[in-house]
C-alpha cells in the first residue's frame, strides 16, 4: 500500500475506496500545511475525488487561514466527503469550532469511533 | 485532572480580560498534553482568530463608508457648483448684451459730446459757449462714471462665469493674480463687512498651468476661510493675500489676524469634514477642496502661523510664464483701413445691433442681419465681406451653425469670421468655443478691442475680389 507524507501528514489509500489520513502527533495545521495536505491527497489520487478520513488526535492547533482551505473550492475538487476522527479533547473542539464554524460544500462529520467514521464514509455518494 | 493553580488557566483568564477591551491579538499557549485545558485555550484561540478578522473587516468597510460618503458630499458640493455656474452663465448672459450696447453706446456718446465741443465756439455767444461747456464738461464727467460702472459690471459677470467653467479639467496658463483679483471681487462684498482685505500682489503675476475657475475656487475658499477665523473680540479682522515666485514656484500666502490653526490640528485641517468651526460655520469641505485642487495641479498646500497673529496658508504651485492677460482677439491694429472694410453684423438683439451699425458705418461699409437665417440669406445674396462679426448664441438658426453653412457653401468665408459671446449656455455653443481657433470677443465689448479684431480679421489676406468693389 502506498504511502504518501506531507510534513503534518501521513496520506494512504484505503482498499475500501477511501483516503486515510493521519496526522502527527503534535500537528500545528496553519495555511501552508493545508495546502500541502490538499495537494499531497490529489496526488495520491491521481487527481479523483473520493471520501476522506481524517484521523486528526494528534492535532494540537488549526489556523483561521487553515479552516479557510478546508472549505475553500479547491477543497472540494479533492474530497466526496470527509470524516473527521477525533479522540484528544484538543481535537475534539477543534473538530467541533471547524464544522459549526464554516459553510461546507462536501459532507463532513465529526467521529469518535473510527468504525462508525469509515462506515458513514461508504455510505456517502461518489 | 489540572490543579486551581494551572499558569494556563492565568493565561486564558488574561486573554479574556484582552477581549473586554477588545483586544483580539493574544493567543493562549496550548501545550503537548492535548487535555481539556488545552481544549479550551484552543477553542478560545479560534475565537480570538475569528473576532480577530471580524473586526479587521468592520475597520474595512468603516472606511470604505467613510470613502463613499466623502464621495458623496464632493459631488454634492461640486453638482452645487456646477448649478451655481449654470445658473451664472446665463446670468451673465442675459447681462451682457445690453451690457454690450450700454458700452457701445458710451462711445457714440463721447463721440458727438467730442463733436459738439468742436461747433460749439462757432454757434454760440462767448458767455452761452462758456455755459454749454461747463454743461458738457458734466455730461463727460457723468459719462466716465457710467463707463466705469459698466467696467465694473463687466468684470464681475466675467469672474462669475469663471465658475460655470470650473467643472471642466482643460489646464490653461493663468496668472495666479487674475485669479486672486476675480476672487476678491466675488467675495468682496461679504469680506468687507467681516474683514480689512489687502491685495499684496507681485507684478507681473505669478503664471502657473491651471483652470482659471478652479483657481479662483483655491482662492475663495481660502479668503472665506480666513473671514470665519474672527476672534470673540470687537478687533477687526484682517486678511491679507499676496502672491511671488519663489525660484520654481508661484507661491500665494493668506494671512489672517484670526483665531489660528494649532500645531496638532494643521495635518488634519485639509482632511474632509474636518472642523474647528461652531456648528453651522463651516461644512468641513473648502479646505479639502483646496487641498484636492492644489494636488491635482502638482503644487502644495500647508498651514502655519501668520505675522499678522492669526493663520498663515500657503499654496505653491510650478511656476511657468506668466498668461497674457487678454484673450486672443486682442490686437494691436487700431488705425481704420485704407479701405473701407465691407462688414456683416449678425445679432439678435436688435438694440446692439443698432449700436454696432452706428459706431462701425463711420469707418465701414456695414450691413446688418437680425438673425442667422438673415445672415445666411445676405450672405447668399453678396458673399463679398471682410469680416462677419456674429454672435454666437442666437435663436433658431444660431452663429455655430452660421458659421458652418457659409463656408461650406464658401470656403474662402472660413477665415472671415468674428465671433462675440455673452456667455455660451447651450452645450453645442461651449463645445465650439473650446474647439475653435477663431477670434471670439467677449460682450461687453470695448469699441477699442472691437475696432481691433475688426481690423485683424479684415485684413488678414484681404480677398482680391474686394478690392475697390
Amino acid at each position: 500500500m502506498e504511502i504518501l507524507s506531507s510534513k503534518s501528514c501521513d496520506f494512504e489509500l484505503d482498499a475500501r475506496g477511501f483516503v486515510r489520513a493521519t496526522m502527527h502527533q503534535g500537528t500545528v495545521m496553519d495555511k501552508q500545511e493545508a495546502l500541502e495536505n490538499l495537494h499531497v491527497t490529489a496526488r495520491l489520487t491521481g487527481g479523483r475525488r473520493m471520501p476522506v478520513l481524517v484521523d486528526s488526535r494528534g492535532l494540537k492547533y488549526q489556523t483561521k487561514e487553515a479552516r479557510e482551505v478546508f472549505v475553500s473550492p479547491e477543497a472540494s475538487e479533492v474530497s466526496t466527503a470527509v470524516a473527521l476522527f477525533v479522540g484528544s479533547p484538543v481535537s475534539r473542539m477543534i473538530g467541533n469550532f471547524f464544522l459549526r464554524q464554516t459553510t461546507h460544500r462536501t459532507p463532513t462529520r465529526l467521529f469518535t469511533d473510527e468504525t462508525a467514521a469509515i462506515a458513514w464514509l461508504l455510505e456517502q455518494p461518489r | 485532572m489540572t490543579s486551581a493553580a494551572d499558569p494556563r488557566i492565568d493565561h486564558m483568564l488574561e486573554i479574556l480580560l484582552a477581549f473586554a477591551r477588545q483586544d483580539f491579538s493574544k493567543r493562549a499557549p496550548i501545550s503537548d498534553s492535548l487535555d481539556e485545558v488545552d481544549a479550551l485555550a484552543a477553542g478560545l484561540n479560534m475565537l480570538a482568530e475569528e473576532l480577530d478578522g471580524a473586526v479587521a473587516s468592520r475597520r474595512e468597510l468603516e472606511a470604505a463608508y467613510r470613502a463613499l460618503r466623502e464621495a458623496q458630499a464632493k459631488l454634492v458640493h461640486s453638482g452645487k457648483l456646477v448649478a451655481i455656474g449654470q445658473l451664472a452663465s446665463g446670468a451673465a448672459h442675459e447681462i451682457n448684451n445690453p451690457a454690450s450696447w450700454v458700452t457701445l453706446s458710451h462711445e457714440v456718446l463721447s463721440r458727438r459730446l467730442s463733436e459738439l465741443r468742436a461747433v460749439l465756439p462757432q454757434t454760440l455767444t462767448h458767455d452761452s459757449a462758456a455755459a454749454a461747456r461747463r454743461i458738457l464738461q458734466e455730461a463727460e464727467a457723468a459719462l466716465n462714471d457710467a463707463q466705469n460702472g459698466m467696467e465694473r459690471i463687466r468684470d464681475v459677470s466675467g469672474d462669475s462665469r469663471l465658475f460655470s467653467r470650473s467643472d471642466g479639467e482643460e489646464l490653461e496658463a493663468v496668472c495666479l493674480n487674475e485669479a486672486v483679483e476675480s476672487a476678491h471681487r466675488l467675495a468682496g462684498p461679504t469680506l468687507r463687512a467681516q474683514a480689512r482685505v489687502d491685495l499684496r500682489l507681485e507684478t507681473p503675476g505669478p503664471g502657473v498651468r491651471g483652470n482659471r475657475g478652479r483657481l479662483a475656487q483655491v482662492v475663495t475658499n481660502l479668503l472665506v476661510n480666513a473671514a470665519q477665523a474672527q476672534r470673540a473680540t470687537d478687533a477687526e479682522l484682517r486678511i491679507s493675500v499676496s502672491t511671488w515666485v519663489d525660484k520654481a514656484e508661484a507661491v500665494l500666502w493668506v494671512d489672517d489676524s484670526g483665531t489660528g490653526v494649532p500645531v496638532e490640528l494643521r495635518e488634519r485641517i485639509f482632511e474632509p469634514f474636518f472642523t474647528t468651526k461652531p456648528a453651522g460655520a463651516g461644512t468641513g469641505l473648502g479646505l479639502s477642496l483646496v487641498a484636492e485642487i492644489v494636488h491635482r495641479l502638482g503644487g502644495t498646500v500647508g498651514v502655519g502661523d501668520s505675522p499678522l497673529g492669526g493663520a498663515r496658508f500657503e499654496v505653491r504651485l510650478p511656476a511657468i510664464q506668466p498668461a497674457p492677460s487678454e484673450d486672443p482677439a486682442r490686437a494691436t491694429l487700431t488705425d481704420p483701413p485704407a479701405d473701407r472694410l465691407k462688414i456683416l453684423i449678425v445679432d439678435d438683439e436688435p438694440r446692439l445691433l443698432r449700436t454696432y451699425a452706428l459706431l462701425l458705418s463711420e469707418d465701414h461699409d456695414v450691413r446688418c442681419a437680425p438673425g442667422g437665417a438673415q445672415a445666411l440669406d445676405a450672405l447668399a445674396q453678396d458673399p463679398r465681406v471682410d469680416v462677419v462679426l456674429c454672435d454666437l448664441q442666437m435663436p433658431g438658426v444660431d452663429g455655430v451653425a452660421v458659421y458652418q453653412q457659409a463656408v461650406k457653401r464658401d470656403p474662402s468665408l472660413g477665415d472671415r469670421f468674428l465671433f462675440s459671446t455673452g456667455g455660451g449656455v447651450l452645450p453645442r455653443v461651449k463645445d465650439f468655443v473650446a474647439t475653435t481657433r477663431l477670434p471670439i470677443l467677449e460682450k461687453p465689448v470695448r469699441f477699442e478691442k472691437l475696432q481691433a479684431a475688426i481690423m485683424t480679421v479684415g485684413t488678414r489676406g484681404r480677398r482680391p475680389d474686394l478690392k475697390g468693389s
